[in-house]
């Protein structure tokens, strides 16, 4: 017979509020992170039509402004500075020009002119393919 | 013979902090519900480019398929061959009645011309099966 007095073993208690934090925190921080990494993509008002095929990776990301300005890689460029990137990238490419991967992401509210002269220049390179950012409207 | 009481045992339960993830749920609900309103899905229009028009649409064959956005009064218009047309539901329309897809379309672009018409000429040749599509700028 046992006198003694059982001494109820205590429960181990996991204490989860340190890691649910941690868990959320990373979870945020993982999903801002590809949106702050977008820096080629300016915040254009892009024509709202629906596409003909899902956005591809593309080497050079040329944006047009509703007033005209190109925009590569935040910062403002010339027609001639996008002509000098496309070269680059044609080299790179080792002159194959097929495999120069373009996407124009114009501002719908402006005009044509900038684009024209955008595809003018490529045209003379002997880039031959673009592809047109557009935006799929919201149901 | 067990001089223990069970009941000690029996009323100690686990307790979760639910403090800061009830905070956390919160934090990711104002970030989802402020954040879904700017994402927009992007997609492509592709379309080749060719420097020099091809040829001017005859007024009455619609063969090639050529869209040229012209000024008309104060606006632009679709023009194909002699048919004049301002929405791009209508161009839809019209081109779906080509027989000739596999030759392709070209959309004539002035400068002048609204960006906005001159994607939707684009996605209306797409939407009306023709095999390629090509933007001519045009003076």
């Amino acid at each position: 017979m046992r006198l003694g007095k059982r001494r109820a073993t205590p429960l181990p208690e996991l204490n989860m509020t340190p890691m649910i934090d941690v868990v959320f925190q990373l979870l945020i921080f993982f999903m801002l992170v590809p949106h702050m990494t977008r820096v080629n993509k300016e915040l254009l008002e892009l024509p709202k039509l629906s596409g003909t095929e899902d956005q591809q990776e593309s080497a050079i990301t040329i944006n047009i402004t509703r007033d005209g300005q190109i925009i590569v890689t935040n910062e403002p460029r010339t027609v001639a500075g996008v002509v000098e990137m496309v070269s680059e990238e044609i080299r790179r490419l080792g002159g194959d020009r097929s495999r120069v991967k373009v996407l124009v992401r114009a501002d719908h509210r402006g005009t044509s002119r900038m684009v024209n002269q955008v595809v003018s220049a490529l045209a003379k390179l002997g880039v031959h393919q673009i592809r047109v950012g557009v935006e799929v409207p919201s149901r | 013979m067990r001089l223990t009481s069970r009941g000690v045992q029996r009323d100690r339960k686990i307790e979760l902090a639910m403090t800061s993830m009830i905070d956390m749920t919160f934090l990711l609900l104002i970030f989802f519900m402020t954040t879904g309103g700017f994402m927009t899905i992007e997609r492509d229009l592709d379309s080749a480019i060719k420097e020099r028009p091809s040829g001017r649409a005859a007024s009455s064959d619609l063969e090639p398929a050529i869209v040229e956005i012209t000024r008309v009064g104060s606006g632009y218009v679709y023009r194909v061959g002699s048919r004049e047309l301002t929405t791009a539901r209508e161009l839809t329309d019209l081109l779906r009645k080509f027989p000739n897809k596999i030759d392709g379309a070209y959309v004539r672009v002035s400068d002048g011309a609204p960006f906005e018409m001159a994607a939707a000429a684009i996605q209306s040749c797409k939407d009306a099966r023709f095999l390629s599509v090509a933007y001519v700028p045009i003076d």
